[in-house]
Formats: structure tokens, C-alpha cells, sequence
């Protein structure tokens, strides 16, 4: 009886957790256990498990982060000794720029994950697969099908406004000056392109891509455009009266509509351009912003 | 002479013990001494992470150091240096399309990226050498330009790599100033055997560098095959350099000025300048990557950063001490 | 057996022909003195007949061998050269710098020096006057006893046949003096000389044969009582000179400033 039960234990304990699971870079990963130990190699990785309510499994995070914990460096290139020393169970860390990282942590065995959304159903699915890896993995489809729910919500009321109401929205992420002739803005395939037009705005870059959706447009287009809303970024909190002034007086901008009538909306850098969960309550803020509390 | 020499190699050893025990993570000697007989927590960080870091910033320094020299000399020109042929923008061209093909394939290709760096540095080099091929020779004029143009070319064609592939490849400026973070054991192997295999041969034909250094004529008529000379030296040090460039990026300054080091101090003999200036850039390159880890930690500086404030003022010095010794 | 035989040799570095229709042999022994104006291809003779350049027409033999099928390091042991001016790029010492003419002589790779080399190296010193200079920087040494090093490098090459393009180049009179003396006695232990010369003197009192060249064409050759006449000489360099004998029998040409 006694060896009928240790055998029933073992095989059991083999089913416990072992999680194999794909991440963003096509990578198959395979965790034993739930891992209790995280690094977040990017603020975004942090955002996700603050999300998910994760945080007290943090270890470290990247010099960049606003999140309180051991400082393991830049994004790029990654600190491997820090790292090491800290003996994570799993690093977290995206794509685009950061992806070549990822073989260094091969290279030293340590399990590390990959995330690169850069669409709304795509944070969706980041949220559902950390959920799969920490074990939490019914809570995680909850919350992913709630925030699923809750921008659909938005989006139908967006959906609604006639063609002919939409707003023209302009999102740019640098103040025109005598030194800053372009303007690095979100077109197709961006985040906030997605969130714009979630949000019933007309994206007037909506028709251009470039890496990643980001490209660059010159003045002349901005103001051929005419845009309603100007949607600009800081990277500072409380400056953001200085840009809408900025942009006010910037002549060339003058005639513009969104100048004119004083729709400036300015936001910190990290609210809009991580693609993260928190960052999809954008579209109820960006419909309010467009059509009022309709 | 002899005794210089000790000196330095005792430095060097110093410099490679130093590198062991410092780095962003705090691990005390007695910690340092005790992973070397037992396994310890900081085991896999000393033998894993900094032992082969150490080992491959000395390797780097004197591989570089010594093509360089070698370079110089048979180029008759003081200000040449290892990415001469324009081998350092094939390699970030080879760079940028490995990190391409891992985001749009497969992320393994990653791996890759020492292999197609190392590929496209050598055809970047391979090609400079074909545009200079003047009837059955290289003239060194015509070599210089052509490293000038294929340099320019293949930076110009990473830049449209970069825009037409509509990915983001930020970190390419990381290769412009290089950098040992993330070297692991298998990163030694080819820099090592190539390195020692270059400052071998080179030291070797020294006398016949010497003579390539008195001019191409007295070279000649005193029974010196020069094209085939140079042409050994080229393929031979560009593969060096394209093997440390391929895994470390590009680290400037080093090849140009140790060479000019390590001949004030220890002669213009190639037959012993070579194997001086691979001393002298080991333990140079060797301190760059110490600073460039614990300066500003956990952030690490790229350390051909550190090596231009290192090597800026030394060439500065060096010039205004110049008589009609370089 | 000729040491250097040249035949009908045509070579032109671009569109204009620089040399043509020479041909001349040396037997050994021979002193030959070239003279001609500047730009006339003296250099360029030098460095064919040293297998530096290829005749675009024409043969070129070293001791009955065409020059082109030597390997560089057989020709090295029987042909040195010595350049108009010696600039190394970094400040070698003497010894460094002669040691390089030992190259022909030794293995190719890690080559080291035996006594018998360090004496070969001290004669050839000694045979240009030069040897208190082993351990200095040639940087350091005057115009003359650079030139002196430079020949001496030659002589440690140990080869029977040595070319000089123009040894008194720019140098006072009195290290042509010195310069002069020394290849007198090289001629005299027995080596075939062919050298470029600028100074019409210098030649006549050292070669027993003269080549003229002028735009690249042969003006005349042969001993250099017959060769150096007035009329060859206002022929080559359109001026007028005058012979005058010395006071031991020997003739001096001096241009007629008049």
C-alpha cells in the first residue's frame, strides 16, 4: 500500500508543473515550477506583473524602471553578472532592440521570456501567456477578456459617430523647432495608431508605416492635414504646459485647427508608447478627449 | 630590454587577476579564492561571465594591437589601423541582416551573429582589395581609398538595410563602440588561435617588415616577394580583426596607438614591436573593459568610449613628443 | 657570359614611350656610368634592369637569365640595388637597417643572425667608412653617412652585380668625395656596377663605360674615353662644354659658361 501511494506521489509530481509554452521571438520555453524570482529586463515587463498583481516576485529590474528594486542596469546591453547574481528563475525581456540579449541568457541557462505586442489583442495575449507561466492562468483570461470587453465597449460607442464627426488626430512626439524639422510619429502597425483609431480618431498617419510603424513626417504634411487633435508627449512629468504653449507658438502650426481651438492634449512618454495593459485605458481617455463624455 | 618586458608581462597578469575580481557584482578575494578549488554562488558568475571577459579584452587588445603594427609597417603609414580595409561596417552590415533574419525567421538566428559578421567583414575586405588591384599589385594609395570607399558604402548600406527592413535596429550604434558584455566561452577559441597564429607569423617575417618599412624597392631588391608579403598580411589580419570585431563590435584606437606604444618603448624591430604591442594591448584593452563595467554600474560604457578618452590623449602626447621617430 | 644584357627594350609608364631602343651589355667588372638630363629615364632603366618594372618590349638578362624568370630571392643574391634616398618610416638603428640586405641569405621565417652575419655586417661597415654607426638611428646620421649606410646595406647583401641610381644626389662636396671613394674600391674588389649618375665628372673619373640617354633613347655607349666627346655631350644636354686636362693627366669637362 505504502509503495502504491509513493508511486501515485511520484507520478504525480511530475505532472505538478512543468509549463512549456511559446513566447513572442517563437521561442520554446520550458519552466519547472512557477517562477518565484523574476527579473523585468524592460519597464514594460513590470507593468505586465503589476498588472497580474505579481510584484512580490520581482527581484530586479533595469535602471530605467519606476519600480523599486535592485538595479540591474540598461536594457541594452544587459548586465549578465547582476543578473546572475541575483538568481532568477525567469527574465523578462521584449523585442525590437533588445532581442539580440536573449542569447546571452541562453548561453547561461537562465530561463527568460520574451515579449514584443505591439497591438492591443497582442498585449492581450501577453497577458494570457504570463498567466499560463505564473500559474495564475484562469485569473489572467479573466482580466484579458474584461479589458477585451471594456475597450470593445468603447470602440462600439466609437464605431457609432458617424465618418463625416470623426476627428483628424495628429499624435506627435517631438515639438517642432529650429532644430527638430521632422516629426516621429505612430502610423500603421504602431500601438497608438491601433489606440487612435480604437478611439474613433482618424489617425492622419494612419496611411504610413515605417519600423515597428514608426516613421517620421515633415511640417508641410502635418499642416496639409489639418488635424482637430494634437496629441504630443513629454518626457517629464509637469511640462506638459509648456509643450501645449510650445506648440501654440510654433507659427508654422498657427492655422492649424487643433491649435486654433486649443485641443493640445500632452501625456508622459511611458503612458503612451508601453505596450502594456494599463496603457488600453488610453482608448476610453482618447474617445473622451474626441467626443466628449458621449 | 628583458627586463621592460617583464615588467609589462607582470602587469598584464596583474591587469587579467584585477579584471577577475572586479565587475558590477561586489565579490570579496577570499570569495575569488575560494571558487577556484570549490563551487561556490559566485562560481558560475567568475568562471562563466568574467574569466572569459577577461580572457577575451586581452585577446581583443593584442589582436588588434598587433594587426596594427603589422599594417603600419607594411603600409609604410603611421596612421593606418586594423579597419583599414573596411571590415568594421561589412561586419555591422553582417550585424544588422543576422538580426533581421532572427526577427523575421527564426529567433536562432541570433546565434548567427558572429558567423554572418565575421562573413561580411572579410567580403567587405576581400572586396577593398580587389577595387585596389592595380596589374598583379596593391599599391598602398590605392588600398587606403578603397578601405575609405567600402567603408562608406557598407555604413551607407546598413542605414537602408535598416530603413527598407522597417525594423528597429537601434542598438547598431552600439557597434560603433564595442562593447564585452555577454562573452562567454565561446566567444575564445577562433580569436585566440587566430591572434596567436597572427602575432606568430607576423613576428617571424619581422626582418621582412622591417625592410617593407625601409620601401617597396628595397624591399624588393633584396629578395622580398612583397605582393605576395602584403597580401598575406591583409587576408591574415583581417581575419583577425574580423574574428575580435565579430564578437565585440568595433573598438577603436587600439590597433592604431599601441603599436606607437610599444615601439617607444621597446623599439622599432617588428621582430619585437609585434609581440610587445600584443603585451601592451592586452593590458590595455584589459583596464578599458574594467572601467567600462565598474565606472558606472550596473550600467556598463561601451568600451571603445573608454578606450578614445584612454587613447585621444596618448596620441596627443605622442604627437607633440614626435621628432622624425613616429 | 654578359652580367647584364639588354635588348631592345621598349617601356613606357602611360601614353608617352619613357624608354626605347636600348640595348647594351656589361661584362663583368665593368663600371658603367648612365648620363643624361633630367627625365630621361635613368631610374626607369635602374628598376627594369633590377626586375622592379616589366619591358613592355625587350629582354632583360642577369648573367644570361632573363630577369623575369628569376625568383626575387635568387636575383637578391646575385643584384642589389641601392635607391636614391633611403626614408625609413621609423628611426631604425644602422644595424637594423643593414641586417635587412641579409634577407636573400637567411630562412624566411625567424630568421637570427650568426656571427658570420654580424661580421658580414661589420665589413660592409667598415667598407663605407661607417663603422662607428652599428648602434646609432640613421635619423641621427648627416646626409652623406646616410648615403654611405645605404650602400652598405647592399654590400651585406653580398652580390656581384650592384645598381646606384645617382649616389651623389644632394649631397655636399665633400660627402661626394667620400661616396666616390667608396665605389671606386667596390670596383675595384671586383663588383659590376650600372650607375645613374648627375654629375658628368663623377662618372668620367669613376666608369670605364658611359651610356647617354635622352628622352629615353641610347646617345651613344662605350668606354668613356671614346663616349665623352664635346659633341656627345652638346648632342645630350644642348649645351656646350669644353674637355680640359688635369694636372695628372686626367680630363675634367666644364660647361662654357660663355
Amino acid at each position: 500500500m505504502k509503495k502504491l501511494l509513493l508511486l501515485v506521489v511520484l507520478m504525480l509530481s511530475v505532472f505538478a508543473f512543468t509549463v512549456t509554452f511559446v513566447d513572442d521571438a517563437g521561442r520554446i520555453v520550458s519552466l519547472e515550477r512557477s517562477p518565484e524570482r523574476v527579473i523585468c529586463a524592460a519597464p514594460a515587463a513590470t507593468k505586465f506583473l503589476e498588472y497580474l498583481g505579481l510584484t512580490d516576485r520581482i527581484v530586479g529590474v533595469t535602471n530605467w524602471d519606476t519600480f523599486e528594486s535592485e538595479r540591474i542596469g540598461d536594457l541594452y546591453p544587459l548586465n549578465m553578472e547582476k543578473i546572475l547574481s541575483l538568481n532568477p528563475d525567469l527574465v523578462i525581456l521584449f523585442g525590437g532592440f533588445q532581442l539580440p540579449e536573449v542569447t546571452k541568457l541562453e548561453e547561461m541557462n537562465i530561463p527568460s521570456l520574451v515579449l514584443n505586442a505591439n497591438s492591443v489583442k497582442g498585449v492581450l495575449d501577453d497577458l494570457v501567456l504570463l498567466g499560463v507561466v505564473f500559474d495564475i492562468g484562469k485569473k489572467a483570461k479573466e482580466r484579458a477578456q474584461k479589458l477585451e470587453q471594456y475597450y470593445l465597449e468603447i470602440a462600439k460607442k466609437a464605431y457609432n459617430i458617424p465618418y463625416s464627426e470623426r476627428v483628424r488626430v495628429a499624435f506627435i512626439s517631438d515639438v517642432p523647432g529650429p532644430d527638430v524639422k521632422e516629426i516621429w510619429t505612430g502610423g500603421q502597425g504602431s500601438f497608438i495608431n491601433e489606440l487612435i483609431t480604437l478611439a474613433g480618431g482618424v489617425n492622419i498617419a494612419s496611411g504610413l508605416t515605417g519600423p515597428n510603424g514608426y516613421l517620421p513626417l515633415s511640417i508641410e504634411y502635418i499642416v496639409s492635414q489639418d488635424p482637430d487633435i494634437i496629441i504630443a508627449t513629454t518626457y517629464s512629468y509637469g511640462t506638459e504646459q509648456q509643450i501645449v504653449e510650445k506648440l501654440k507658438e510654433y507659427a508654422p502650426f498657427s492655422d492649424i485647427k487643433a491649435v486654433k481651438n486649443s485641443r493640445i492634449y500632452v501625456f508622459h512618454v511611458d503612458e503612451v508608447s508601453l505596450p502594456v495593459p494599463q496603457t488600453i485605458s488610453l482608448v476610453e481617455r482618447f474617445y473622451n478627449i474626441f467626443y466628449g463624455e458621449k | 630590454m628583458a627586463k621592460k618586458f617583464l615588467i609589462a608581462s607582470v602587469l598584464l597578469l596583474s591587469a587579467l587577476l584585477l579584471g577577475i575580481c572586479l565587475g558590477s557584482v561586489h565579490i570579496p578575494i577570499a570569495e575569488v579564492l575560494r571558487s577556484i578549488v570549490e563551487k561556490t554562488r559566485w562560481s558560475q558568475i567568475l568562471w562563466n561571465v568574467r574569466f572569459p571577459r577577461v580572457l577575451l579584452s586581452v585577446i581583443a587588445g593584442a589582436g588588434l594591437s598587433v594587426v596594427g603594427n603589422a599594417f603600419q609597417g607594411l603600409l609604410k603609414n603611421p596612421l593606418v589601423d586594423p579597419y583599414l580595409l573596411g571590415i568594421s561596417s561589412g561586419a555591422s552590415f553582417g550585424a544588422v541582416v543576422a538580426i533581421f533574419l532572427a526577427e523575421v525567421l527564426n529567433a536562432s538566428f541570433l546565434r548567427e551573429v558572429p558567423t554572418l559578421t565575421f562573413v561580411f567583414g572579410i567580403v567587405a575586405a576581400l572586396l577593398a582589395l580587389i577595387l585596389a588591384r592595380r596589374q598583379n599589385t596593391v599599391p598602398v594609395t590605392e588600398l587606403i581609398l578603397s578601405g575609405v570607399l567600402i567603408n562608406i558604402l557598407f555604413s551607407a548600406a546598413t542605414v537602408l538595410f535598416v530603413m527598407l527592413a522597417k525594423r528597429n535596429i537601434t542598438h547598431v550604434y552600439m557597434w560603433l563602440f564595442g562593447t564585452f558584455s555577454g562573452t562567454g566561452w565561446r566567444d575564445i577559441p577562433v580569436p585566440l588561435l587566430s591572434v596567436a597564429g597572427f602575432t606568430i607569423l607576423t613576428s617571424g617575417l619581422g626582418m621582412r617588415l622591417n625592410a617593407m618599412s625601409l620601401g617597396e624597392t628595397e624591399a624588393m631588391t633584396s629578395g622580398v616577394e612583397v605582393e605576395r608579403l602584403k597580401m598575406l598580411v591583409y587576408i591574415t589580419g583581417t581575419f583577425t580583426t574580423a574574428a575580435i570585431v565579430s564578437r565585440t563590435g568595433m573598438i577603436g584606437f587600439v590597433g592604431l596607438i599601441v603599436p606607437h606604444m610599444a615601439r617607444r618603448i621597446f623599439g622599432n624591430d617588428h621582430r619585437i614591436s609585434i609581440p610587445t604591442s600584443a603585451v601592451l594591448g592586452g593590458l590595455l584593452l584589459c583596464m578599458c573593459d574594467v572601467i567600462s563595467r565598474t565606472a558606472l554600474s550596473p550600467s556598463e560604457i561601451p568600451v571603445g568610449v573608454i578606450t578614445a578618452f584612454v587613447g585621444a590623449p596618448v596620441m596627443f602626447v605622442l604627437l607633440r613628443r614626435s621628432g622624425r621617430s613616429v | 657570359m654578359f652580367d647584364v644584357e639588354v635588348q631592345n627594350l621598349l617601356f613606357s609608364y602611360s601614353k608617352e614611350i619613357t624608354l626605347k631602343d636600348i640595348s647594351f651589355a656589361t661584362d663583368p667588372g665593368d663600371f658603367v656610368g648612365i648620363l643624361g638630363p633630367n627625365g630621361s629615364g635613368k631610374t626607369t632603366l635602374l628598376k627594369l634592369i633590377a626586375g622592379i618594372l616589366k619591358p613592355d618590349k625587350g629582354v632583360i638578362k642577369i648573367k644570361g637569365k632573363r630577369v623575369d624568370s628569376f625568383k626575387r630571392r635568387d636575383l637578391a643574391r646575385i643584384l642589389g640595388f641601392v635607391t636614391q634616398e633611403l626614408s625609413p618610416l621609423f628611426s631604425f638603428t644602422v644595424h637594423r637597417i643593414i641586417e635587412t640586405g641579409l634577407i636573400p641569405h637567411k630562412p624566411r621565417l625567424f630568421p637570427s643572425l650568426t656571427e658570420s652575419d654580424e661580421n658580414r655586417i661589420k665589413v660592409a661597415l667598415q667598407n663605407t667608412g661607417s663603422e662607428s654607426f652599428l648602434k646609432r638611428s640613421f635619423h641621427t646620421l648627416s646626409a652623406g653617412e646616410q648615403r654611405r649606410v645605404s650602400i652598405a646595406r647592399v654590400l651585406a647583401q653580398n652580390t656581384p652585380i650592384i645598381l646606384v641610381d645617382e649616389p651623389m644626389a644632394h649631397l655636399d662636396p665633400g660627402h661626394v668625395v667620400s661616396i666616390s671613394r667608396v665605389l671606386k674600391k667596390l670596383s675595384a674588389d671586383g663588383k659590376t656596377i650600372i650607375a645613374a649618375f648627375h654629375d658628368i665628372n663623377a662618372a668620367f673619373s669613376l666608369c670605364n663605360k658611359i651610356l647617354f640617354l635622352k628622352k629615353g633613347e641610347m646617345y651613344g655607349y662605350g668606354s668613356a674615353e671614346e663616349i665623352l666627346t664635346e659633341v656627345n655631350l652638346e648632342r645630350v644636354y644642348e649645351a656646350q662644354f669644353q674637355l680640359i686636362k688635369g694636372s695628372d693627366s686626367h680630363f675634367f669637362v666644364v660647361p662654357k659658361f660663355h
